[in-house]
């Protein structure tokens, strides 16, 4: 279990972060909302070890060190690299793997079975630029795994891409999560979240609720994390967020 | 057959010929990481700074590539601090260049040593070439090709993208000093056959070659090595027939390639647009 004790961080005069408790189990997807300025960015690199905490700690509980595999926004100069999926996706073995320029045979092996898992092993050779959307985020994946993790981080995973790849991000972080990787991403789109994760954690400098969608997105919550007026309606069980009618800015 | 030949009945040929072909390789290898940060410039830049650094060290009895060594170190330090002021870092180089180059033009034009002859130091001069410098080419490729052969992933990882790799465990600030250090390798030890203008051309043209053909960053680098090599040794040989400078040479020889290749994926490109 990963654990942050009352990390806060500031930017010189700048309090970004502050009193953020929490922890992810193992096997959990964890959604991190919140507005812009809201920190997610700062946590993010907190996480990533960018940014050391001025206050807190972060510690991975059963006593291994914090290994992260790091989905980032998909961008369009990483895509343009003059790379095969299989030559990038190796690259998250780079930190232990052999000092030489080549892979060895059981990181080969390990590289293709996880493309094989992700369903892009038939693409191994394909350039970078030559993905879908979808495929692209796969590759990505599938480099974060091939680092070996015990906690995926993904960036905004669902920002810029159609309706049919955002299904095909939910099946794979939900494929991880039921392989056991802790899986905490980052995203703007509240009723996305609402929707299909199981947990939420509402981000404004701190943390304002953290818990299941049904039970942490209220109207008061999202008022507090965002600034803005909404009603939140149910549809099928599951809360969704509308723009609050009459009531104005 | 008298082409190939003739040249080696001089001494200097041989020499130049060792020192060209290891500067191709080291070039031609580290070329396509310049070419993927699309940092052209900072090759340019650094080389063009050596000038300065060359020419001071001369004129204060210092040996040539120690000046260059120091130039080419002091111009990285002082580009990435422009650079962190907040500055674009295509002006960061443009500006710390152009400085130390007016530097040495300056030192160059009023000396009188005979060693800072200005074309030889723009251009190159094959001409120039004795043992010592084929002892340091050597031991500095040694060393470049190891620091190559042991970083050459997790150097690849930071290029690709600095926050990943540096999440997944990668050192990648110290990956950006082993590119420095590599950069600042091939300009000063490229500074005696090619001179300081046209080491950025040599940097540059293998990997845009190889890349036009090739699809994997493994294949491109491992062709750009072969290419440099390629070109460096064609270049000279045209040099000494022609009685033209060895960097130009090359350089002319790299840039024909390139056109041809450029020309043959266009029309490679056109056809299978007209089929359509």
């Amino acid at each position: 279990m990963i654990e942050l004790s009352q990390i806060g961080f500031s930017y010189e005069n700048t309090r970004a972060l502050y009193d953020i408790s929490t922890s992810f189990s193992p096997g959990e997807l964890v959604g991190i909302i919140g507005p812009s300025g809201a920190g997610k960015t700062t946590l993010l690199r907190v996480l990533l070890g960018e940014l050391t905490p001025t206050e807190g700690k972060i510690r991975n509980v059963n006593g291994e060190p914090l290994a992260i595999g790091y989905v980032p926004q998909i961008d369009a100069g990483e895509r343009s690299f003059p790379l095969t999926i299989e030559e990038m996706v190796l690259l998250g073995a780079a930190s232990y793997s052999a000092p030489q320029p080549w892979f060895s045979v059981r990181e080969k092996r390990e590289c293709r079975s996880i493309l094989d898992r992700l369903g892009i092993y038939e693409l191994r050779n394909n350039r970078l630029d030559e993905l879908s959307g979808g495929q692209f985020q796969r590759a990505l994946i599938a480099r974060a795994l091939m680092s070996r993790p015990n906690l995926v981080l993904l960036d905004e995973p669902t920002s810029g891409i159609d309706l049919k790849t955002l299904r095909q991000v939910l099946d794979l972080v939900e494929e991880l999560r039921t392989e056991g990787y802790t899986v905490v991403l980052t995203t703007h789109d509240l009723n996305w979240v609402a929707a299909h994760l199981p947990r939420v954690v509402c981000l404004n400098r701190t943390i304002i609720a953290d818990g299941a969608p049904a039970q942490v997105l209220t109207s008061d919550v999202v008022k507090e994390t965002y600034g803005a007026d909404v009603d939140v309606v149910f549809h099928g069980g599951k809360p969704v967020v509308v723009e609050a009618i009459g009531k104005g800015n | 057959m008298n082409y190939l030949t003739e040249p080696f009945q001089y001494d200097f040929f041989g020499r130049a010929l060792i020192v060209t072909i290891l500067i191709g390789a080291l070039a031609g290898a580290i070329g396509p990481f310049v070419l993927v940060r699309r940092m052209a410039y900072i090759g340019q830049g650094m080389s063009q700074s050596i000038l300065g650094g060359v020419a001071l060290g001369v004129t204060y009895g210092l040996d040539l590539y120690f000046g260059a060594a120091v130039a080419a170190v002091v111009s990285a330090a002082l580009i990435y601090f422009v650079r962190n002021q907040g500055l674009p870092i295509d002006t960061a180089i443009g500006i710390v260049a152009s400085t130390l180059f007016a530097m040495g033009v300056a030192v160059v034009s009023s000396s009188r040593d005979r060693r800072l002859n200005s074309t030889n130091l723009l251009f190159g001069n094959v001409l120039g070439v004795e043992t010592s410098d084929i002892i340091l080419v050597v031991v500095v490729s040694a060393i470049a090709g190891v620091i190559l052969f042991r970083f050459y992933k997790p150097l690849l990882a930071a290029t690709h993208n600095y926050s990943v790799a540096n999440a997944h465990g990668v050192k990648a600030q110290f990956m950006e000093i082993v590119f420095s250090a590599l950069l600042a390798m091939v300009v000063v030890t490229a500074l005696r056959t090619l001179g300081v203008l046209l080491v950025a051309a040599t940097l540059l043209i293998p990997a845009a070659t190889a890349t036009l053909t090739f699809r994997s960053f493994a294949q491109i680098t491992v062709a750009s090595t072969a290419l440099g090599v390629a070109f460096s040794i064609i270049g000279l040989f045209i040099s000494f027939h022609r009685n033209i400078a060895s960097g130009p040479a090359i350089v002319l020889v790299g840039a024909s390639v390139f056109a041809l290749n450029l020309f043959a994926s266009g029309a490679t490109l056109k056809k299978g647009l007209l089929q359509r």
